[in-house]
């Protein structure tokens, strides 16, 4: 703390006074500090910067009044720079060229094409199957996967006349059993896996 | 009749109070308020860009330029509290502080150069040695020598504008006028 105390001294004297001019105790104070040449060179520093400052001739100001001089957007002269037309050509081979390679790296999703054929006939009926012991009982009317077979051309089997007759529109009959074996043989059922498992009993 | 008393009113307002109407109302009575503002500190605050700017009167103006518009858009960093002079000088010393760290590498390619070019010129006078002194000043140096010779600053008004004690300032003066002084002989050898 001492030391800057006696710097802001010497500062104040060499502002001031020349070396001889300084008393005998500011003289050591000084030479606490600095050398008597260099008090010398900062006293004469000083001096010529006083005379320099008074001599030099002063800049000369044009405007008398405050002008606001608007600074132009650097927004808008960004925008109105032209660009070069390669350089848009290059940037769109660029986009084009990563969306192709996005397209080709992309897994391709499986898709689960159903029969169509058999989609649009199962949506004519509703079939509720009952599993009852190892008896097989439809509820609901028909089952229809493909089209309906004429039913002399499957007709294995003709129902006796002693028999009951059956009511086909509300029963399964044995030729539309039968025409459901052939198919499940032929391999021609839909995915109704109840179905399958269904005609399993059949069998 | 009436222009003119608001004229001698506004003439007779501290700089502080002048502040105020530029910060209260943007319009014309805010840009007349300005303009006396300009009036009193155009001068000064021009010759301190002007000598510590390497003496460049254009980059002089300019800077006076940006230092009044910083006074209009940013008045309400303006502590009314507080000295506008101290204020003032202390955006200016700022703006060369900054301007000289930018261009620090340019400066010192520019010295190079007019050193090579000084054998030209054998005769130094005194004058011309002081002003090469002083621009070969760092920044920091360059302003305050600035502040207190040229624009006579009160030790006391300068410790306002660097926001530090008395003591701070004499001590940096100190080294400064040392660092000149040294400057001053490496021009005269």
């Amino acid at each position: 703390m001492k030391a800057n105390e006696n710097i802001e001294k010497v500062y104040e004297l060499v502002e001031l006074f020349d070396f001889e001019e300084l008393s005998e105790h500011d003289q050591f104070m000084v030479l606490a500090v600095i050398s008597e040449v260099e008090y010398c060179a900062m006293r004469f520093s000083i001096k010529e910067t006083q005379l320099y400052f008074a001599q030099e001739d002063l800049p000369t100001l044009k405007a008398t009044s405050f002008v606001r001089v608007p600074r132009p957007n650097v927004l808008l002269r960004f925008l109105k720079q032209p660009i070069p037309l390669y350089k848009v050509a290059a940037s769109i081979l660029v986009m084009v060229g990563l969306f192709a390679g996005y397209e080709m790296i992309k897994p391709k999703q499986n898709k689960f094409f159903a029969s169509a054929q058999n989609i649009t006939t199962a949506m004519k009926r509703d079939t509720v199957f009952v599993n009852i012991l190892d008896t097989l009982e439809i509820i609901k009317e028909r089952i229809v996967y493909v089209e309906r077979i004429e039913c002399a051309q499957m007709a294995q089997v003709k129902p006796s006349e002693s028999k009951s007759v059956l009511d086909c529109d509300k029963e399964m009959c044995p030729k539309e059993i039968e025409m459901l074996k052939n198919l499940a043989c032929n391999n021609k059922i839909g995915n109704d896996t109840v179905l399958r498992q269904c005609l399993k009993y059949l069998n | 009749m009436g222009n003119r008393i608001i004229e001698i009113e506004m003439e007779q307002l501290s700089d502080e109070k002048l502040m105020e109407i530029i910060g209260n109302q943007k319009d014309s009575r805010g840009m007349r308020a300005l303009d006396y503002l300009y009036k009193r500190y155009s001068k000064p605050m021009h010759n301190f860009f002007y000598f510590t700017l390497n003496n460049d009167n254009a980059k002089a103006e300019d800077f006076l330029h940006d230092l009044f518009l910083k006074i209009l858009e940013k008045n309400s960093r303006f502590d009314s509290a507080q000295s506008f002079k101290s204020w003032v000088y202390r955006v200016a010393t700022n703006m060369c502080k900054n301007h000289f760290r930018t261009y620090q590498v340019v400066k010192k390619y520019n010295q190079h150069i007019i050193k090579n070019t000084s054998e030209i010129s054998e005769e130094l006078n005194s004058v011309a040695n002081i002003k090469d002194a002083i621009n070969n000043l760092e920044s920091d140096y360059r302003s305050l020598i600035v502040l207190r010779f040229k624009m006579n600053l009160s030790i006391k008004e300068i410790a306002q504008v660097y926001e530090c004690p008395e003591g701070t300032v004499k001590s940096r003066l100190f080294y400064a006028t040392k660092e000149l002084s040294k400057q001053v002989k490496q021009n005269e050898l």
